[in-house]
């Protein structure tokens, strides 16, 4: 079992815990051994051994290598090098079948070997229906990662690193090798969501995603988020700010009057004008909702019992502008300000500036899904849902680059709780998410999930991440700043894909997400390549050092390095500032200075026809 | 509660308090009275009135119950 075997290591030397000190063999002095014509590197940090124990085989992982430092105990003759590493336990496999946690400890001069190809199919079994291929050992390339897509999907996960270590092309990688287009067990009814920041997404997935985008490029569709698919608090909180509890009764009682009102002129299907609450995502319109509070607020009244409405001049909801009333006076004669008035004319001004700003037209004036004075909508919420969540490619992709960073928070607080809310009522639905379950990408998530960027983002994804698995919605949390998302996001993401971080902060982060004997892989942080990844947690089976598979050049994403050199060295090209000045102002990268304005005409030439374009 | 002092003839400050909608008057006098249930749009409209002692006999006095507290 010693010299002729060629995985043999060497043997335990010491026991602590989990921790195991073993002795090496003389045997790998050259650092290689080669099985069934693989070469195998020995003694690498991250690399497993095997330790049989009769019917079982303890798995474990190298976290330290070093020479003459080990204890000189007695050891098996001809093998004291000198050289010896640490090794963390982490499992056994009892037959064909690997699992985490310890039965039994090794002894002392139990022979260690090299995990081959063989015993790592063993780990990872053999490739099941709910294994992804997410790339491959770092310390031998021949032998595949699979991940297990539904621990993935369902405990969360999350992928962290350094910006330029390769996370979006982890995140393109991943995302394809899920969905598995070209492979002949694919996932047609994959059902993923992803929230791009920076609109790098595109160009990877584009061919397995539609996309949707706040400032729409020819081919995408606009993102709309109705406003009156969310809560009134929500709503309130967006439109108006703070508001004390009196002023928020004002505005709850006339919403859920506007949404009765609604209802009963439109009925909706599934909900009973008795069960209707402030919360139900019921259509109305804002503008009503301004012009019937500054018209009530305003009111001023003549007559003995002050009570017929001086009014001058009726405003114009639909235009925003307000009512005008003869002034109140104070003698005797009025006409007579209204008693009842709420004090609430800060937020409707504040409320009106915001149905006019621009910035706010993807939530306050969406489209289709605009409701007229009365209510009546063109759309419904179930065409929305179905362009994000029910067509025939499997990615959808909201391309978010457009938006102003003072809107994103609510913006994406808004898209998750819409989503949310949908698949968490329809959990006994074909559609809902326990049939069909979603997976959210969110990419940049410290920019919206941080302590100090306000509530609306945060409260949706930790709903998601506390009891999203119930109900079929897993969250995939991509981040630079691990630091500065929240700590119980953090906490409930199962996996965590950990590529290159150099900042101390953020990987004490991490590696306060691992057990304390897996911490020290954490060490190697700073010296991964790019593209290098640890993955530790649910969905791996062991902790593992892994090289992620590149996805081919035409599918990588937009976020690659400029090339510096290569750019600074050619030579200058006229430019035209015009435009560059005319993209900012349109906030839009498509923007141009002067429309072509093409003259097209159907040609009618014989030979075109028998193309049929 | 805190009082603003007023430029009136016959009212010398005022004070507001938002969550129990209590508006709280000083008489020239120096007697101090309560009034419960005034909103903060008619709190507002007071301290914007030109003429505080006409608003307040128009709209608060007889309108609103009150007590005596000082």
């Amino acid at each position: 079992m010693t010299g002729s075997d060629p995985t043999f290591l060497g043997v335990v030397s010491a026991v602590t815990g989990a921790t195991l000190t073993i002795k090496l063999a003389e045997s790998l002095n050259s650092g290689l051994a080669v099985i069934n014509g693989h070469t195998y590197r020995v003694g690498q940090v991250g690399s497993f051994v095997r330790i049989p124990q009769g019917y079982q085989d303890l798995f474990g992982i190298v976290s330290e290598v070093g020479a003459t430092a080990a204890p000189d105990t007695s050891a098996a003759e001809g093998i004291d090098t000198g050289r010896w590493m640490k090794v963390q336990l982490a499992g056994e496999a009892i037959g064909g079948m690997f699992e985490r946690g310890l039965s039994q400890h090794p002894n002392i001069n139990d022979s260690v070997h090299l995990v081959t190809e063989l015993d790592l199919r063993r780990i990872y079994g053999s490739g099941g229906d709910d294994q992804v291929v997410i790339g491959s050992l770092a310390s031998a390339e021949n032998v595949t990662v699979r991940l297990s897509l539904d621990a993935l999907v369902t405990r969360h996960s999350a992928i962290l690193g350094s910006t330029g270590a390769g996370k979006s092309t982890t995140v393109a990688s991943l995302l394809r090798s899920i969905v598995r287009k070209d492979g002949q067990k694919g996932a047609p009814a994959a059902r993923i969501l992803m929230l791009d920041v920076h609109g790098e997404y595109t160009k990877a997935l584009g061919d397995l995603a539609r996309v949707f985008s706040a400032t729409p490029a020819p081919g995408e569709d606009p993102l709309f988020v109705p406003f009156w698919a969310l809560e009134a608090r929500e709503l309130l909180d967006f439109t108006v700010g703070g508001l004390s509890d009196a002023h928020e009764i004002a505005f709850t009682d006339k919403i859920f009057e506007l949404k009765a009102k609604c209802l009963a002129a439109h009925p909706l299907a599934g909900l009973d004008p008795k069960s209707l609450t402030v919360d139900s995502p019921v259509p109305f319109s804002l503008k009503q909702l301004w012009y019937e509070l500054i018209d009530f607020e305003t009111m001023t009244f003549t007559g003995a019992q002050r009570d017929i409405p001086a009014l001058e001049q009726a405003g114009d909801a639909d235009a925003l502008t307000s009512p005008r009333y003869t002034p109140h006076a104070m003698g005797a004669a009025g006409p007579f300000m209204n008693n009842a008035a709420k004090g609430i004319r800060r937020p409707l001004n504040l409320l009106r500036s915001r149905l006019l700003d621009r910035r706010y037209d993807f939530a306050l004036h969406p489209g289709e899904w605009e409701p007229a004075l009365d209510g009546g909508i063109q759309s419904d919420l179930d065409k929305l849902l179905q362009g994000w969540l029910g067509h025939d490619r499997q990615i959808t992709i909201l391309d978010l680059s457009g938006v102003p960073s003072s809107v994103l928070t609510r913006l994406i607080g808004s898209i998750l709780r819409v989503v949310y809310e949908a698949l968490f009522w329809s959990r006994e639905k074909s559609e809902g998410g326990v049939q069909r379950p979603l997976l959210i990408v969110m990419e940049e998530a410290h920019r919206y999930l941080g302590p100090d960027t306000g509530t609306d983002a945060i409260e949706a994804v930790k709903r998601i991440a506390k009891e999203g698995r119930k109900y079929g919605v897993g969250a995939m949390v991509v981040s630079q700043r691990p630091a500065e998302v929240d700590e119980t996001v953090l906490s409930q993401c199962g996996t965590v894909i950990a590529l290159r971080l150099s900042n101390p902060v953020d990987r004490s982060r991490v590696k306060g997400t691992l057990p304390d004997n897996l911490a020290g892989l954490m060490d190697l942080l700073p010296v991964l390549r790019t593209g290098e990844a640890i993955i530790t947690g649910e969905a791996a089976r062991l902790p593992v050092r892994c090289r992620v598979t590149l996805p081919s050049a035409e599918h990588l994403p937009r976020s690659s390095d400029p090339q510096v050199t290569q750019a600074w060295a050619t030579r200058r090209v006229a430019e035209g500032y015009d435009r560059v000045v005319a993209s900012w102002r349109g906030q839009s990268t498509t923007a141009v200075v002067n429309e072509p304005n093409i003259q097209r005409s159907p040609l009618a030439d014989a030979e075109s026809q028998g193309e049929g374009a | 509660m805190m009082r603003e002092p007023v430029a009136s003839s016959n009212i010398a400050s005022v004070g507001y308090d938002a969550p129990s909608e209590t508006l709280e008057v000083e008489f020239q006098n120096g007697t101090v009275y309560q009034f419960y249930n005034i909103s903060q749009g008619i709190y507002d409209q007071f301290m914007e009135a030109s003429s505080k002692g006409k608003f307040f006999s128009t709209y608060i006095k007889n309108a609103y119950p009150y007590s005596r507290v000082g």
